[in-house]
């Protein structure tokens, strides 16, 4: 990884000044949290339900589609509060730009260096925004498996018994619940994918694991990581609060 | 001694593309979910008008019949006084028709199959011809 010279003023180390990097809003952190808990019980439910154990199915099912509810409920949720975080969102996973190109055939923001250039000198890894290049791919893949997911979820769910708690039902015939049903499943491959590499570098893998605090923490961001990972980012950021604090008072 | 604090974030403001970009996702999404959904309901309702016409064709062509149930058909009466049941019709009373008319699906199949494995045709015959039997000597004893 190569290290941007940061020019913004405010994102620019400074003696004497302790720069907190607000990288994720409650509500964004809140939202992620509930989707992480509806797509860990979905998944796992689902693989019961899938691999046809000898479980109460009926109550797993019912955990299944309430839990879906969650998982997307949350996000729909966070558009209308949080709109001006979602559409900045997209719009850093919507735009690819040679840096892009860069992280990629770093190879892959130099995460595969040790294994496919060990021993040689480590690749150039451009300066990257907010998410990088793999984090805005994996965005795009949740967002599309996720609308997936609930379209094919919701008609499943109103497809079977007495539809969805009786209020809506839909019956599809054998032709149509087969492909609802395969969609569900390239779905919820694709999803099942992109978590567990989501979960790897966020949560275990030692160079990236600081974005596990900062998610289900209080939402500040490392400053020489995002340095490090995310120069093109504070280039882009503005002052929130300065204020001085003593020493001692920091201390504590 | 003392230090600056300072918090930095995203900006405040959103831009005119990030605006088209989140108003673009949120309107795909829902042409997407209704449009499968169109779908998926026009299959149901397709499914519904070809169920609902087949129905009223076969009660169309059930009034039109002379007999029009199992029980007032001479043949199947005639098959309970003279084989199921002899003299009588005992519709679902006699091991013989238990046998012969009644079956099981799914789960219950291969149980089933293990009971009509256990006896055969002739002993249910035999337990059939003895309950009638029995029977009939009540109805006598009750006269």
């Amino acid at each position: 990884m190569s290290e941007k010279v940061i020019q913004n003023p405010v994102a620019k180390e400074t003696p004497g000044v302790d720069i907190k990097i607000f990288k994720h809003h409650v509500s964004t952190r809140i939202m992620h949290l509930l989707v992480a808990v509806g797509f860990i019980v979905c998944g796992i439910t689902g693989i019961l339900l899938f691999a046809g154990l000898p479980i109460p199915r009926d109550i797993t099912a019912l955990a299944h589609c309430i839990m879906g509810v969650v998982f997307i409920g949350a996000p729909v949720v966070y558009i209308v509060v949080s709109w001006k975080s979602f559409a900045r969102f997209m719009d850093t996973c919507t735009h690819y730009d040679k840096d892009d190109l860069g992280w990629i055939t770093a190879p892959m923001g130099g995460y595969l260096d040790p294994y496919l250039f060990r021993g040689k000198p480590e690749h150039y890894v451009p300066p990257q925004d907010k998410y990088n290049t793999g984090q805005k791919l994996a965005g795009l893949c949740l967002i599309l498996g996720g609308v997936g997911l609930a379209i094919t979820g919701f008609l499943m769910w109103a497809n079977t018994g007495d539809g969805i708690f009786g209020l809506i039902r839909v019956d599809m015939g054998p032709g149509m619940t087969w492909f609802i049903w395969t969609l569900h499943f390239i779905a919820c491959v694709l999803m099942l994918l992109v978590f567990a590499v989501h979960f790897f570098l966020g949560a275990i893998y030692p160079v990236t694991n600081v974005e596990f605090g900062t998610m289900f923490g209080n939402g500040i961001a490392d400053y020489a990581y995002t340095k490090k990972k995310h120069g093109k980012w504070l280039e882009e950021m503005e002052l929130v609060e300065e204020h001085e604090v003593a020493d001692d008072a920091s201390a504590k | 001694m003392s230090h600056i604090e300072r918090t930095i974030a995203d900006p405040k403001g959103i831009t005119r593309r990030q605006t088209i970009k989140g108003a673009a996702t949120v309107v795909v999404s829902l042409i997407l979910a209704s449009g499968v959904g169109a779908f998926a309901v026009g299959t149901y309702n397709k499914a519904k008008e070809y169920v609902t016409k087949r129905i009223s064709v076969l009660y169309a062509n059930d009034s039109k019949r002379a007999l029009r149930t199992s029980h007032s058909n001479p043949e199947v009466v005639a098959l309970y006084e003279q084989f199921l049941s002899p003299g009588q019709v005992l519709p679902a009373k006699t091991e013989l028709s238990h046998r012969l008319l009644h079956t099981t699906y799914g789960a219950d199949a291969e149980k089933h199959a293990a009971e009509l494995a256990e006896s055969s045709v002739l002993d249910a015959q035999d337990e059939t011809y003895l309950q009638i039997e029995e029977l009939n000597a009540a109805k006598k004893e009750a006269k």
